[in-house]
């Protein structure tokens, strides 16, 4: 996989990129690649950079890439790679949870909850709209951020950006076991920072029996 | 793990899907399908043990349901479970909705004009 894409390759013969072709090809996924960059560095500079120096490199390797294919994945690809060599400050490995115990449908789970302890609201709205409603940009991007990098790529990829899997695991350069096994902890876990954020509530303990609804 | 699932699933959900699961009962449903003309008709199918998911196999497709990576015969199945559970079918519908809002959100962020302004300024110049 490397080797079919020389990142480093500053020697590699360099065949002339047409600006015209290049630029209707990719420039449509540029404010997916901010995004992305966002994500990955966490500060706008650092972002821009990235943004830059993947543009550049995607044109300089653009005889690589195979029109009729998704750009956006291919962009992806090289964005992860200069982030990885260049960027990447060392992780912090987040405290071991045990992903397996959290719970399917959480917030979900929660929004019904939210209706039984309030027995006197007769709401027009139903509690899962109520949730949604009150899911903003910040909050989102605020708990994205708070899922531990393991985890944090592949879900956004598959639930922000709507990537394949296929191509999921071609950007990370992980198995696509591996793509399936990261969304379904890091949603569950990813719900329970969204109702943290949306609610102002701590997590509860992971062992927590929570939401058994007789 | 699977048992403290099997707890929570079974809770809420309609007796019925026990019933087609142990083999003591069919349902019929209908289904719209799409003939090689274009003309819809409806057709009624039987449920059974041979071909109905649990709900914890349901939900355990849950993620590739919502991602389109499901096969097609796996994806009737969801459905057809899905068709029987109101409970399944409306925490499914909840997930689609919350991905389709997050991602409606998020895609507010657009990159900066000036960064776009000034790679569309490095590219013409060649690099």
């Amino acid at each position: 996989m490397a080797d079919a894409f020389p990142i480093s390759g500053a020697e590699t013969p360099h065949i002339p990129t047409d600006p015209v072709v290049f630029e209707s090809e990719m420039s449509p996924h540029l404010d997916s690649l901010y995004r992305n960059a966002m994500r990955l560095t966490g500060n706008s500079n650092d972002a821009e950079d990235l943004v830059q120096d993947t543009y550049l490199r995607a044109f300089r390797f653009f005889h690589q890439y195979e029109v009729g294919t998704n750009a956006k994945a291919w962009l992806f690809r090289i964005m992860n790679t200069i982030f990885l060599n260049d960027y990447r400050k060392k992780s912090r490995q987040g405290d071991s949870l045990s992903y397996d115990e959290l719970e399917d449908f959480y917030l979900y789970n929660r929004s019904q909850d939210s209706v039984l302890s309030a027995p006197g609201a007769t709401t027009q709205v139903n509690p899962e709209d109520a949730v949604l409603e009150k899911l903003d940009i910040e909050a989102i991007e605020s708990s994205i951020k708070q899922l531990p990098e393991e985890f944090r790529e592949t879900v956004a990829l598959a639930t922000l950006e709507g990537l394949a899997y296929q191509e999921i695991s071609d950007i990370l350069n992980i198995p696509i076991g591996t793509v399936r096994s990261r969304l379904s902890r890091g949603r569950r876990l990813l719900q329970r920072l969204l109702w943290q954020n949306l609610s102002g509530t701590d997590l509860p303990p992971m062992s927590e029996p929570i939401g058994q609804g007789k | 793990m699977a048992s403290s699932k099997d707890n929570k699933m079974g809770a809420d959900c309609p007796k019925v899907i026990g019933e087609i699961l142990a083999g003591r009962t069919t349902v019929e449903v209908t289904k719209e399908v799409t003939s090689p003309e274009g003309e819809v008709h409806t057709v009624t199918e039987t449920i059974s043990a041979f071909d109905f998911y649990s709900c914890e196999e349901a939900i355990k497709r849950l993620n590739a349901y919502l991602d389109s990576e499901l096969a097609p015969e796996e994806r009737d199945d969801v459905m057809k479970h899905l068709k029987i559970c109101a409970p399944c079918l409306e925490r499914f519908h909840f997930e689609k909705t919350l991905l389709l809002t997050m991602r409606e959100r998020i895609h507010r962020t657009i990159a900066p004009l000036k960064l776009k302004e000034r790679l569309s300024a490095l590219m013409k110049n060649g690099e």
